[in-house]
């Protein structure tokens, strides 16, 4: 075995080598490294980080309908920004071909929801695969390229987390193809620009399109019967209950169905027909378990058999095989007691001493709309009241403030949030004279991600320009380190915007510490006028900063301290002071 | 070769990092190996488990009591995941503390790394090692060959980490 690929990998590697020679994305968990590995396989590659997913799947449509192969990734949530296309483009169909890869999060693991980007493929009509593995996900990424191309329209492919940010062994390689590809828009109104009659023409194509594809794809599917008892399903769950059949040696016949929409009707009815139970093993909603109408004989989700939230483990699926059996679950119970960490935001984040500074400036009055990114750990310092989705903390703001006057709103919102949904919102603030204080977190990079570029990277653009050009007159910019000067600033802001019924700026500049590398020359410790007041650790949340309980003191972890100091500028009794010069190598 | 291990530890501790090293060495080497990871919010500091199943498996998913192996780079997290090993499994935990049990390695890496390396970062290659060595049936000088290949150490290091070993099993 040559490789071990991540499934992200592999879906990359897959469309490649099936023609995708252009992709956009929006970076989102568990999606983000299929752009990032997609851009890195040959330089003759078009590999593009959008503004947000709606932009990225319009961009894809484009050149997908100009006869290119294209391939569009991003993670479920990012799927509702694209879900406007995304429907539209069912029906246009495409030229060369479309595969959208939408991650889904059954747990979730980082996300805000545990929704199932296959309904969304059900609901616009558009053929959806589900692999099992990584592995699977290679093969099936080739089989949606092809199918795309044949059949004129998008095909998603849905891997969840698992599946995602699972490796496995496998020998593939860059393959080059002699796939001749036409490179060029050739007009036709009536479909690509469609007026709502010949909409109602290209609703029917789509239909015959799904016709045909359901017969053709599951024309050779074979049914083998050896039990009473069928296991039927696809994604990452399926592949661990296939491991459990096999494992513990019991009597089930499993069917994987690579393509849960959609289904063949008549193997749908052979299935029925021949087995006296069906048990459907699928993520997280039942797509699967829908097409198969059958209450008396088929088990899942629809008939509170299988739990209709959270991941499906290894250990739930293995006790509910036992169960669709009629045995004895034999596996003994645990009494498992786990203290799970908590995220923190990094030693030496520059967003830690502006929410704390956020926190001090509006007291005991503040109402604080998040975001989301690595800042939504701002939860942490209280800093953080509301998290719905990307850009949200701005219309958040200007909602809470008309519903609550009195109070003190400070919205947060990072770089590449604010350009992917939080300019709209901040232009609709002005419009409609909100008096919200906006604090932008620019720390240069999309961090919680892993680091990919924000637009204003090349000073192409600056955030400040932007924010002036949508009517913003208070907007100014300040390292969150210099804490007595943001201390400064946002009373300033909240002044501004309170006397001039309009929104204030403010931008907190400071690069992500993970990416500069940053150490202190001078050592940061902790001396004898510590009072254990627990601010530092608790409040501060310095994951540095540490109680030692013997001493009944706080102190410096020295692996993880960056000798940023800003703790110096919280500590109420200026206990925590520079001392020596350290050694560069630390 | 059949087994389960479940790798664990805080986010920022290599554990990703480890699990991929393992498994590359191992698909290298010729055997078929699955696992899963968890990334995202984990990376800031918060609990990170990833599974690996090395044999003819579909998925690296297991239940409890079914790991043969559970490294950990952290004590806690260790705790937070025992209840995933076999009876007669083996654990290999990174810790400062002086944990003993019948099943298992508990050293501190961290401490070793400082003292040969001036840094904290090689700690995990004392955990990898003290694995492939428990692992039987592979030669620690293939191990070794691919890492030199892929310049995440060198003869030296090896030669260093090796004999600081001697002590720990």
């Amino acid at each position: 075995m040559k490789n071990f690929l991540m499934g992200n990998e592999l879906i990359a590697l897959a469309a490649y080598n099936a023609g995708v020679r252009s992709a956009y994305a929006y970076p989102g968990t568990p999606s983000s490294e299929i752009l990032e590995y997609f851009s890195k396989i040959s330089d003759e590659v078009y590999a593009q980080w959008s503004i947000n997913e709606k932009i990225a799947l319009e961009l894809a449509g484009a050149e997908a309908i100009s006869g290119k192969y294209v391939l569009c990734s991003m993670k479920q949530v990012g799927l509702n920004v694209a879900a406007d296309p995304f429907f539209s483009i069912a029906y246009t169909g495409v030229k060369g071909a479309l595969v959208i890869a939408s991650a889904d999060d059954p747990g979730p693991y980082s996300s805000q929801t545990e929704q199932d980007s296959r309904m969304y493929a059900m609901s616009a009509k558009l053929p959806v695969f589900d692999p099992i593995n990584p592995e699977d996900a290679y093969f099936l990424t080739k089989k949606a390229v092809d199918l795309s191309h044949k059949y004129e329209i998008p095909v998603m492919i849905r891997p969840v987390m698992r599946v995602c940010h699972s490796r496995q062994s496998i020998d593939v390689d860059i393959e080059k193809n002699n796939l001749i590809i036409s490179n060029s828009f050739e007009k036709d109104t009536a479909r690509w620009a469609a007026t709502p009659k010949f909409r109602k023409q290209l609703h029917s194509i789509l239909n015959q399109k799904l016709k045909d594809i359901s017969n053709k794809y599951y024309k050779e599917f074979k049914i083998n019967k050896k039990s009473d008892f069928a296991v039927v399903g696809s994604g990452y769950s399926f592949a661990m209950a296939m491991d459990i059949v096999a494992e513990d040696g019991l009597n089930i016949d499993l069917y994987k169905l690579d393509l849960p929409f959609p289904l063949s009707d008549e193997l749908i009815k052979s299935l029925l027909e021949e087995y006296e139970k069906i048990l459907v093993i699928e993520e997280t909603q039942p797509v699967i378990e829908m097409q198969f109408a059958r209450r008396d004989k088929v088990f899942g989700r629809l008939n509170d058999f299988i739990t209709n939230m959270g991941e499906l483990t290894y250990q739930y699926l293995q006790s509910k095989l036992y169960q669709f059996l009629g045995k004895q679950n034999e596996i003994e119970e645990f009494d498992v007691n786990v203290k799970s960490a908590k995220p923190r935001l990094c030693p030496g984040c520059g967003h830690r001493p502006a929410f704390y500074a956020i926190k001090k400036v509006a007291k005991n009055r503040g109402i604080f709309p998040g975001d989301i990114g690595c800042y939504t750990l701002g939860v942490n310092l209280e800093a953080v009241d509301t998290c719905i989705c990307m850009g949200a903390s701005v219309t958040f703001a200007e909602g809470l403030k008309r519903a609550n006057n009195d109070k003190v709103v400070i919205a947060t919102i990072g770089d590449s949030t604010f350009f992917h949904t939080g300019v709209p919102a901040l232009i609709n603030a002005v419009a409609n004279d909100s008096k919200i204080v906006l604090a932008i977190l620019d720390n240069e990079t999309t961090a919680m991600t892993g680091f990919q570029p924000v637009p204003h990277k090349h000073k192409k653009i600056s955030i400040e320009r932007v924010v002036k050009g949508c009517g913003v007159d208070f907007c100014k910019t300040i390292d969150p380190y210099d804490f007595d000067g943001s201390i400064r600033l946002l009373n300033e802001a909240i002044e501004y915007s309170e006397k001039n019924s309009t929104p204030a700026v403010v931008i907190f500049k400071h690069p992500c510490i993970t990416k500069i590398k940053y150490k202190g020359k001078k050592k940061v410790v902790i001396t004898d006028k510590c009072k254990n007041c627990k601010i530092c650790y608790e409040k501060f949340e310095c994951p540095a900063i540490f109680e030692d309980k013997l001493a009944n003191a706080a102190k410096i972890d020295e692996l993880l301290c960056v000798n940023c100091g800003v703790c110096m500028s919280v500590c109420p009794f200026d206990a925590i002071a520079y001392v020596d010069e350290v050694d560069d190598e630390v | 070769m059949r087994f389960n291990c479940l790798i664990c530890g805080k986010g920022g501790q290599g554990v990703i990092t480890l699990n991929r090293t393992i498994g590359n060495i191992l698909s290298l080497l010729g055997y078929k190996v699955i696992s899963a990871e968890t990334h995202g919010m984990a990376m800031r500091g918060g609990s990170v488990s990833t599974f690996l199943k090395c044999g003819e498996f579909k998925s690296a998913g297991f239940g409890y009591n079914q790991a043969d192996y559970i490294i950990s780079t952290d004590y806690e997290e260790y705790l937070n995941n025992k209840h995933y090993l076999k009876n007669d499994g083996y654990n290999i935990v990174n810790t400062d503390k002086n944990n003993k049990n019948n099943n298992g390695v508990f050293f501190d890496a961290t401490k070793l790394s400082l003292k040969i390396f001036k840094s904290p970062k090689y700690a995990n290659y004392f955990l990898l090692f003290i694995f492939f060595s428990l692992l039987g049936k592979i030669d620690l000088i293939d191990v070794k060959n691919i890492l030199i290949n892929q310049k995440l150490l060198d003869e030296n290091k090896y030669t260093l980490i090796l004999k600081e070993l001697k002590d720990v099993i």
